[in-house]
């Protein structure tokens, strides 16, 4: 073995300093960003090659535990739109047992049945006018605050598509940097950092899973449709349905947007729930409204004459109003066209129509049930669709809550172990320093001898 | 690591808290997905309590129908009973007076026209005996003194005491005054009086009266087991809301102290937690370090 010389060892030490050096830059950067969750602990890879120009810093990632974390995302994207979608579908009816459509219907046949007992008192009457107007009104309030989130839901859709668009720009912008970067052996750890939280976001919203390409890029895929593949970007659109906008890939006429995420979610809940539950809503109106209007002409007014439909629709869906010819003197209350004072067979055989089936059951598809049956199952699925939706997404949350907590545990920064690499690096950089001391006393010594 | 599970787990035990107080409250069924089939189950019974509330409502209405009804009957049969006595009195030597007769006949008119009224006794401005022409008067005098009744119906109003069951609360004016028209029999006793037959007058005409007395406590007595089927139904229906109120506050309300106990649960909970997390905020090597 050759006995190197003062100088190389000089040199020696010299790089052994600049390590240390380099390495305590890395390490306190890992504590300045010890509270950044998207922040990946860095650590320094040691001097291998001599025409390198520093050393190489490796990112501390583990690719499975990232693939979990963003399936796990995805997941909860999903769950968490529908459960806040059905959520403010629960505030629109508003008190189960005691609130606003439900009253709304018991008090209307209550009415009638009141009428029926005292046929020709005026303030009865009056009563259920008011009563069937509130029923009417209740309906299209209800109908009308279904629509309304169901345009929220549309709007959302619409911001989501965009930020997809741009996140899957952001991503490829930031892999032609990396990949730059990676060539020429440079720092590309803070861009690689900013692309994982694009790609989380990504995953959240899509369910897109990346791979990484030799060259530092990655490839991002949402379902079966590439997305992001060196220069080829796909743009998600929303194309004008019967359903509303739907997502699709721009390019691609079958098959439509499979992903998940929340753009799934958003698309799941407005065909699914928000259009049956309108669609009950519309049958709950016109059953009444029918079965009333045929038994109201079938009645007759006091004193005689001829009935008139009770209640008035439009092309609309759920849109019932009370006939503006109906007055307290035209209420068909009478069985017989007589119209006798206390003759309130026809009010009596209204009344009766609540329990009377007359409309498709929400739950059981071809089975006819009474009015007030009907609203108690919808109710009753409601319940039972939003408690399933808050289950998913409290275990989609938790799932979340351990990856990231893998995650964290992988790659989060610890002070205990950067504290103690700073004090190594420190100790490493001082006794590089006093070899560097030593072989300087040692070169004087031996010019002192030359001199002599 | 520790901290985000930390904030995790006290975000948890604070939404328990929550819920824990929101049941204190008394709110413990305001969405259906709390608990759909609680829910379902609340809106059922708050449903048959409702129409229970409405058949008792109407058993109260019927209730006042049927007494009206029967006061009316009981005070013509009480009429009638005064008729039949002076029926028996006509065959008493004392009244053979051409003067004695006049008195029982004039008699015998005033109780016709006080029996007149009941006939078209009303409650809540309704006449009682017309059947479902309740806003006129049924019954005026016919041709030969009878009780025409011209205007009445023969129609029976129904109230509904209970759910799937309905009650008639009224009599048609008609059925009282069959088989026997005692109106004209009436009229036939005074004139009978005055033209000293006083055998007719113990005769036939007190057994037409005899007979529609005993038409009448038919009908009084058939009210009379309305009017109990209407109490009975009355208690039911009371009874019945009692239980439904209790077992819908155990759905919607809940129990106080039960639901105090849990939230006392939940907030020790959540400030051992909270203690807990406090304690065990990360100290690092640099807090060693320094010191």
């Amino acid at each position: 073995m050759r006995i190197p010389s003062l100088f190389g060892s000089f040199n020696h030490s010299v790089r052994s300093m600049q390590q240390a050096q380099y390495a305590l830059t890395v390490h306190g950067s890992n504590i300045a960003h010890a509270n950044d969750k998207d922040y990946t602990r860095r650590d320094v890879l040691p001097f291998t090659e001599s025409f390198r120009k520093g050393p190489g810093i490796v990112r501390l990632r583990d690719r499975f535990i990232d693939d979990q974390f963003r399936r796990t995302a995805g997941k909860l994207g999903d769950a968490e739109v529908r459960q806040s979608v059905l959520t403010k579908v629960e505030d629109i009816f508003g008190d189960p047992v005691n609130g606003g459509l439900r009253s709304a219907l018991d008090g209307f046949f209550d009415a009638w049945q009141g009428l029926a007992e005292n046929p020709s008192d005026g303030v009865a009457r009056i009563e259920v006018i008011n009563k069937g107007s509130v029923f009417a009104e209740q309906i299209r309030s209800t109908y009308r605050q279904l629509a309304d989130v169901e345009q929220t839901v549309n709007e959302e859709l619409l911001t989501r598509v965009d930020e997809v668009n741009n996140l899957v720009s952001r991503v490829f912008d930031l892999n032609i940097k990396i990949s730059n970067l990676s060539r020429n052996f440079m720092d590309d750890a803070e861009l690689r950092d900013q692309r994982d939280v694009a790609l989380d976001r990504l995953a959240e919203l899509t369910g897109a899973m990346a791979m990484d390409q030799p060259d530092g890029t990655v490839r991002v895929v949402v379902g079966s449709t590439v997305v992001l593949d060196g220069p080829i970007t796909t743009k998600l659109l929303l194309t004008n349905t019967v359903d509303g906008p739907t997502p699709t890939w721009a390019g691609y006429t079958t098959p439509t947007y499979n992903g998940s995420g929340t753009i799934e979610g958003l698309v799941t809940v407005r065909n699914g729930d928000l259009k049956t539950l309108k669609k009950h809503i519309d049958d709950l109106g016109r059953s009444v409204g029918n079965a009333v209007n045929d038994q109201h002409l079938l009645g007759y007014p006091l004193g005689g004459g001829v009935p008139e439909a009770f209640f008035n629709f439009s092309a609309a869906p759920a849109d019932i109003t009370v006939n503006p010819d109906i007055t307290p003197a035209t209420l068909a209350v009478a069985g017989t066209s007589t119209g006798l004072p206390s003759d309130g067979d026809n009010a009596r055989l209204i009344a009766a129509l609540a329990d009377k089936p007359i409309i498709e059951s929400p739950i059981i598809t071809g089975k006819q049930e009474g009015v007030r049956s009907f609203y108690r199952n919808l109710i009753g699925w409601i319940g039972t669709q939003s408690a399933a939706a808050t289950q998913d997404m409290k275990a989609a949350e938790a799932h979340k809550q351990i990856t990231e907590g893998q995650r964290q545990a992988q790659w989060g920064v610890s002070l205990d172990e950067e504290v103690a690499h700073l004090t190594m690096e420190q100790k490493a950089f001082a006794a590089a320093a006093r070899v560097i001391t030593v072989m300087d006393q040692m070169l004087d010594d031996l010019l002192n001898a030359v001199r002599r | 690591m520790l901290m985000n599970q930390s904030l995790y787990d006290l975000g948890r035990l604070r939404q328990n808290y929550a819920k824990a107080q929101a049941s204190v409250n008394g709110r413990v069924l305001e969405r259906p997905s709390e608990d759909p089939q609680r829910v379902v189950e609340a809106m059922d019974l708050s449903g048959a309590k409702l129409r229970l509330e409405r058949a008792t409502r109407s058993g109260e209405d019927a209730r006042e129908w049927l007494v009206a009804a029967e006061s009316s009957v009981s005070n013509m049969i009480d009429r009638l009973q005064a008729v039949f006595e002076v029926t028996v009195q006509a065959g008493s030597p004392s009244t053979q007076e051409p003067e004695s007769r006049e008195a029982l006949a004039r008699q015998v008119e005033i109780i016709r026209e006080s029996l007149m009224r009941e006939l078209n006794n009303q409650h809540r401005e309704q006449y009682l005996f017309a059947g479902w022409k309740t806003d006129t008067q049924p019954f005026s005098n016919g041709p030969g003194g009878s009780a025409a009744y011209t205007v009445g119906d023969n129609q029976l109003i129904q109230r509904d005491i209970a759910p799937g069951l309905s009650i008639a609360v009224n009599v048609p004016g008609s059925k009282l005054v069959t088989p026997v028209d005692f109106m004209k029999t009436l009229t036939d006793i005074a004139a009978d009086l005055r033209a000293g037959r006083t055998l007719d007058v113990t005769g036939p005409r007190a057994i037409e009266v005899k007979k529609a007395l005993d038409g009448l406590n038919l009908i009084r007595a058939d009210l009379g087991i309305r009017q109990r089927q209407v109490s009975q139904y009355e208690e039911f229906a009371q009874d019945a809301v009692l239980v439904l109120e209790e077992r819908l506050t155990d759905l919607t309300g809940g129990d106080l102290e039960t639901a105090v106990l849990r939230m006392t649960e939940a907030q020790s909970a959540y400030q051992a937690a909270l203690a807990s997390f406090a304690k065990t905020l990360p100290t690092s090597l640099i807090d060693f370090m320094l010191r």
